[in-house]
Parts: C-alpha cells; structure tokens; sequence
C-alpha cells in the first residue's frame, strides 16, 4: 500500500519539477535566489566596511561569531536608480563555496514554487543587468522574476574577466 | 559503508605511519648495517603493513610488502648484504608502496603496476649477493658459538661504556702444544687484561682442567679495536690462530637494552614492540574536532570580552568573571597544546629527499637537522612542508656546488645543509641553511632587469638585500637550464606567498662563497593572539603585538624631513611614519596630523626595517580571537582577518608585513 501510494507522488512530482525560491526587491527590480541555498534572512546591523575591498563589498558583519562578507547588489547589479535605507534593508544569508555570504537587498517578500518549465533563459539585456549574473527568468501570473546566478555575482575572479572583457 | 571508511581512513592513517617508519629506518641501516634492532623494526613494519594490506583486501599491495618482506628476511638472517644497490631497491619498492597507497586514495582501487619492480627484485636477488661469511666463520666449529643468556647479557649492557665494542674472540691452539691449559689460561687472563671477559667456552675451569680441543671462545668487552686485539693474543706463545668478531649491541639506555636483550621473546611481544615505536600512547583525533574546539574556545573568549564591557557594579560579578577570565585561559592554552605537533614530522621526511636529490644531481650533501621537537600549530605545519621542500631543493641544487668545484674553493667535498627550528617568544623560527656557492646580488639585479621586474635606475638605489629579495619575485628563476629539481620560475614566490599566508615572514641572507640562509619566522598559533586595538577613521582594528615594536605619542615639532618622508628619530636611528589611514586608501584628507598637538604612532616591524604608523588613537590591548574574511576577501591588501571586538562588532585585523 505504502509503497503504492509512494511511487505515485514520485510520478505527479515527475510531470512538474518545482523549485522554491525566496522573493526580494532591489529597488523596483524583483529577483529570486534558490532556496536551497539560502540559509537565513536577518536586519541590517552594525557593517564593518572593509579598506581595498572590491567595491560592491560593502562590508562584513557579525554572524553569531562567524565573520560573513556583505554584498552591495546595487553596486554589482549596476541598479543605477536603486538607493538602500539600510534600517529597512535585509541581508539574505546565503551559502556559497561552503562559505557564508550576505546579500544586502531593501526588502524581501515571499517564498514562491515555481515549475522548471517556467524558467526561461534570460535576454541578452535584461533590464541592465548584465547576462552572466541571470540564471533565468521567472514567469510567475504577470510577474517576472529575475532569478540570480550566485555564482558569478558572488566569486571576484569573474568580475575581473568581466572587466577585461569590457576593455577589449 | 561508513564502517568500511572509517577503517579505510585508519588503514591511510597507519601505512602512512609505517612507510615513514620504513624510510628512515633504512636510512640508518644504511649507515649502521650491522645494527639488527633496526633490521628487525624494518622487518616489523613491513610485516605490519602487508598485514594491514591484506586484512582490507588490496593483493597487489600485499603482494609488493610481502616480496619486500622476504628481502629484508634475508637480510635479517644475513643471507643478503646491505649495500647501496639494495637500499636503493628497498627505497624503489617503498616509493612503490606510497603509490600503491596513494591510489586507492585518490582512485580508489591499486591502479599501478607493480610487477616490473616485482621481476626486477628477483633478478637482483637472483644474482650473488649472498654474504660472503667471512671465512672466519665458517671455519668455526658451531659448537663455538657462545649463546649469551639473559644474565649476561645485561652484564654486558651493566659493563658497557659509549665507547665499547663486543666482540667474539675465537682462538685457536697449536694441536701440538704441551702446555694447553697453561695456553689457555694465559688467553684468558690477556683477555681480562684487555677488557672485561663476560663468558668463555669452555669455561675457565675446564680450561684449567684441560678438559677442551684445541679453541678457545670468549666473549669480550673493550674499548680496543679488532687487530689490536688479534695482535695482542697472538703473541701468546702456541696461538696459531685468532678470529674476531664483533657483536652488536645496543649501547645507549637501559630501556632500550632491555629491548635488545630479550630477542627470544621477541615473537611472543611482538605485538607490543610494534606499537613502542610510537612515542607516547597519543589518541587519535580529527582535525576538525580540534579546529571546531578552537572555534569554540575563541566564542567564549568573545563573550567573556562582551561581558566585561557590562561593567556591572556587583562583588559576585567581579568574582565571577576571574573565575570565568581564569578557566577561559586555562582552556585555551590547553586547547593550543593539543593542537601543537613537533615539527619533526615534517622534518622526518628531508633526509630520504636529500637522499634521493644529492644522487640525482651528483653531489654530496650531509643534511643536518636540529630542533626537530619544537612544537608549531597543526595547521601551520601541515601549510609548511611544501615551502620546506622547495627551499630545500633550491639549496641543494643552486646553492651546494659540485664536489669538484667545493675542492677547488677549500672547501670540504660534502655539501652542508642545515635545517633547524627554534622557539624565539612567542614566534618559531626554521632556518634553512647552506654552505653553498651563495647567491650574486648583481645577478639577481641583472635577471630582474631582464625580466622587467625592475629598472636600471631603481637598482642604482638598491642594497644588497634588495636585491637578493628578487628571488621572491612571482616569475623569477636563476636557474640557468630548467631542471627537474627546481628552476621551474615558480618556487621561492609561492614560499612567500605560504608563509606570508600563515602569518609570517620569510627573509633570505646569502653571502658569496660562503653560503645562503632562509629564515622563516611564524607565529605560534594563528587562532588566538595578543593585538593592540587602534582608532583608524573612526573605525576600530586590530594590530597583533608580534609586530609591533613600540607605542609612543609625538609632539608634531619633532618630525623631521628627509627627501619629503616625514621621519622621526628615536634612538638615533630614523624612522619613517606614515598614515595608516593612507596606506588603507581610506577616503580621508591626509597629513592633518601635522596640526595636532600629539600624534600616536605605532611602530611596527615590517619586513627587516621599522615603520611608524600614524593612528587616530591608541586604545587597549587584548586578547583576539583571529578570523578568516574568506576566500572572498583574501586579496584585500594590509588586512589579514577580523576579530569581534567586545560591542560584538567586527575589527579588522591590520596587515603590517608589507605596508610600507
């Protein structure tokens, strides 16, 4: 019986592959980060800017003892329009390259499912943000969702070949 | 599964062990070949390990230390001499074990072939290699052998000073002397004369009976050399004959004679002398335990400091918090100590390597090791054998002359290298040094000009230690033809690099002729550390004591100029200052300070030369716990970590090693 009832929702789940993904604002932009990789969402506190950091580094802070790197996504998004207030602003928690990295972001709104189907690959431009940063776009009713790829926002090394690309 | 892994993890822990144990054992053969303890620990661990190898069911590994077990057999039973030829096979089939393991590693299965080794042993045990007993023995009648017992032996150990040998002195009597007992007897008190006589057979009084052949054997402790012994006896009147031959024993402790005396037990104990070779009974623990304790150890210290910012006015507080003050200290010196190895065992392994590196490049080398006991942080040793290896190499190759060419200076064939590690306050020191051809200064300015490192114009100004210092430029190699040991234009950047990455410098001295040396100091412990908390910007940071050489406050009418470097001299000698904030590229107005009535200055160590740092304000001194920024920030320039300061907000941790 069990077993039965086990392989049917395996099928149903076949048919309609889901991800979750947490739901947050950058100014007017609405963007989207897996949740798997997300591990927590805290208020902004005391940031501890670093000198001869790269510039969308806007700090670090004090998790519970673990030092944890905060990114200015403003800065690295290029969102030209898009200020933080900071004593509203949230930073999401993510987990990358078995380190801890924040996020600074104005707000966060909700965890959303969304089927794979309905991720499409991103334009060329979208919206400004340069290509590599997007994983893909959400269609989600009449929203669109603008899911990040953590791993080119988040290793330095990218940014520089970026650049050198942009030289050339 | 997880059984399995946990057992295979053991097995990696304890071949490890025994492969180490393996190499510098026969290195000591090499030298001592007559030592049998050592034949015998060799023997053990090849027996352990092909015990081990077939206990997790890998044949090919088996099979390799089982035909490695048989030759050292031989060699225990004297049927094989030691020679070069055969230490060499002996480290060939080594190499071939720490692949084997080193395969099932990485890939999981013994992915190597084995049986070209395999056929080139029995080609070589196939020849006559046979020891030649010495005709001596062979002559003897075995009846003449003299077994010691137990007792006697440790009379000999009892009687034994540095000095002396033990030798088997088989004489031989005319057949047709009229006088044997009287012979006998007058070999016998020779004997006594020339040392201490433990046993003889036949035994004195049979002897004076006349109750013997025509031999006599004793057994005879003396400091004398074998042919002064010969010459000695035979002059006694009717000795046609006499045959020496020495006994090895273990000369130094008591324990270890203990261990020597008592071969016959050996197969019933073998088991514990297998596991006497450890030094001490030690448990074995996972690094991360040790790291996440650390870790933990450095969260109370964080709140201990958080609790004493409360300053809450109470008796019981103040209590508390020694008490609490006291047991942190305690906890995170013990805490350190566990996590302190000596670095011996990294050590251990140079002697094979320059083994190995002074037959491939023909030259002679005597590595000389000291301080192998001194006890560094886990983590920082497991960082430090790469660096050691290429400096190593690098002395070996480029530093050590040919033997041809070290005659032709005066100097003694044999090549020097000293490796050596010492405590010095709270940093360790390894120096690496050579009696080598040494390094040219003008030629490194020279390749650094050609590499455009530098310019004509900047080597005008240069000292002679600058220069040396290219050798640490990224892209920098001397070597004029790239070997297979160094010169691969990586090597003395990535020591600094290391180093610097743990924590501390490398310096390099060198003088033409005379040698190089390569000093690499280090901190004790990179978790925890003594900073001085500074006011830069408005912002706090951390500078570490270890760097820091004083602290003063200067009045701006004392600040000198020399060709535009504000300096300030203290002691008669001048030191320049400059602003930590402009070394931080902060995004402040600079050279304000010239309008304050005292200006704080940390003089810090950088390098070989002092620097004065301006600060903002000199706060406290405390103890930090030292945190990673990540892979993330590694590249931020002058700031190695942060630390969580009392307000449970973040300092950064200055960097001064390179900033000025």
């Amino acid at each position: 019986m069990l077993s039965r009832f086990h392989k049917s929702n395996k099928k149903e789940n076949k048919n309609k592959v889901q991800e979750q993904f947490v739901v947050f604002n950058v100014g007017q932009e609405e963007f989207g980060v897996g949740i798997k990789q997300t591990r927590e969402i805290i208020n902004v506190s005391e940031l501890t800017s670093i000198p001869n950091a790269p510039d969308f580094v806007r700090g670090v802070i004090n998790l519970r003892g673990e030092i944890v790197p905060v990114v200015d996504l403003i800065t690295r998004l290029s969102l030209s329009n898009s200020s933080y207030e900071m004593e509203e602003d949230k930073i999401i928690i993510v987990e990358f390259d078995e380190s801890l990295i924040g996020m600074l972001v104005n707000d966060v709104k909700e965890i959303i499912r969304l089927n794979v189907d309905d991720i499409n690959e991103a334009p060329k431009i979208t919206r400004g943000i340069n290509k590599d940063f997007i994983r893909g776009v959400g269609k989600l009713k009449d929203r669109l969702l603008i899911l990040l790829n953590l791993k080119q926002i988040l290793s330095e090394k990218e940014v520089q070949q970026l650049d050198e690309l942009v030289l050339e | 599964m997880d059984n399995n892994s946990q057992y295979l993890q053991m097995f990696f822990d304890e071949s490890a062990e025994y492969i180490q144990m393996l190499n510098e054992n026969i290195l000591v053969l090499e030298q001592e070949p007559n030592n049998k303890e050592i034949i015998n620990s060799v023997f053990r661990a090849a027996h352990s390990l092909k015990g081990m190898a077939a206990t997790m069911g890998f044949d090919k590994l088996t099979d390799l230390t089982h035909k490695i077990e048989n030759v050292l057999d031989k060699v225990r039973n004297d049927e094989l001499v030691i020679n070069e030829e055969m230490i060499d096979y002996l480290f060939a089939g080594f190499d071939l074990i720490t692949t084997l393991v080193e395969d099932i590693k990485t890939k999981g299965e013994e992915a190597s072939d084995i049986s070209n080794y395999v056929e080139e042993l029995k080609t070589y045990l196939a020849g006559d290699h046979t020891a030649e007993k010495e005709e001596v023995i062979t002559k003897l009648d075995e009846n003449f052998m003299i077994d010691l017992d137990n007792n006697e032996k440790n009379e000999i150990v009892n009687k034994m000073k540095e000095t002396d040998y033990v030798y088997q002195v088989n004489t031989v009597l005319n057949e047709d002397s009229m006088l044997k007992s009287v012979r006998g007897y007058m070999v016998i008190k020779k004997a006594t004369e020339l040392g201490h006589v433990v046993k003889s057979k036949p035994s004195k009084e049979k002897i004076e009976d006349e109750d013997f052949g025509n031999e006599i054997s004793l057994i005879l402790v003396t400091s004398m050399d074998e042919n002064a012994i010969i010459d000695e006896i035979e002059d006694i009147i009717d000795v046609q004959l006499v045959i020496i031959k020495q006994i090895e024993m273990v000369k130094s402790t008591k324990e270890k004679d203990n261990k020597s005396n008592s071969p016959e037990n050996s197969s019933s104990k073998s088991n514990s002398k297998v596991k006497s070779f450890d030094v001490a009974p030690t448990v074995r623990v996972d690094i991360n335990k040790l790291d996440n304790l650390m870790n933990m150890v450095g969260e109370l210290l964080i709140n201990k400091t958080r609790l004493e910012g409360l300053k809450v006015k109470s008796d019981i507080y103040q209590d508390i918090l020694q008490q609490l003050d006291r047991v942190t200290m305690e906890l995170h010196h013990v805490v350190m100590q566990i996590r302190m190895v000596p670095i011996g065992g990294i050590f251990n392994r140079f002697p094979r390597m320059l083994r190995d590196l002074s037959k491939e490049l023909n030259k002679q080398i005597d590595l000389i090791i000291e301080g192998a006991d001194t006890e560094l942080d886990r983590s920082i040793i497991d960082e430090l054998a790469d660096p050691l290896v290429h400096i190593l190499r690098n002395a070996a190759d480029h530093g050590i002359e040919s033997p041809e060419a070290r005659q032709k200076k005066d100097k003694d064939a044999i090549g020097k290298i000293l490796l050596s590690a010492y405590q010095k306050g709270s940093e360790i020191i390894i120096e690496v040094e050579d009696d080598g051809g040494g390094i040219d200064p003008d030629l490194m300015a020279e390749i650094a000009i050609e590499k455009g490192i530098a310019t004509p114009e900047e080597i005008q100004s240069m000292e002679k230690k600058e220069k040396l210092n290219f050798i640490f430029h990224p892209g920098f190699s001397t070597s004029k033809e790239v070997t297979d040991v160094s010169g691969r234009g990586v090597g003395m950047d990535v020591v600094k690099r290391v180093v610097e990455s743990l924590d501390g410098q490398v310096f390099i001295e060198s003088e033409m002729d005379v040698g190089t040396r390569f000093t690499i100091s280090l901190p004790l412990t990179l978790a925890i550390t003594q900073a001085l908390m500074v006011k830069i910007d408005e912002e706090v940071f951390a500078i570490p004591l270890s760097a820091i050489s004083e602290t003063l406050t200067v009045n701006p009418q004392n600040i000198r100029q020399v060709s535009g470097q504000d300096v300030i001299v203290l002691r008669e000698s001048t030191i320049p200052i400059i602003e930590a904030s402009k070394q931080l590229n902060l995004d402040v107005s600079y050279r304000d300070y010239i309008n304050d009535l005292e200006i704080p200055i940390v003089i810090v160590n950088t390098g070989d030369k002092q620097v004065g740092l301006i600060v903002d304000e000199l706060m406290n001194q405390q103890e930090i716990v030292i945190k990673s920024l990540g892979n993330y920030l590694i590249d931020a320039e002058h700031i190695s970590g942060a630390t969580i300061i009392g307000d449970g907000n973040v300092a950064l941790i200055l960097d001064v090693r390179n900033i000025a």
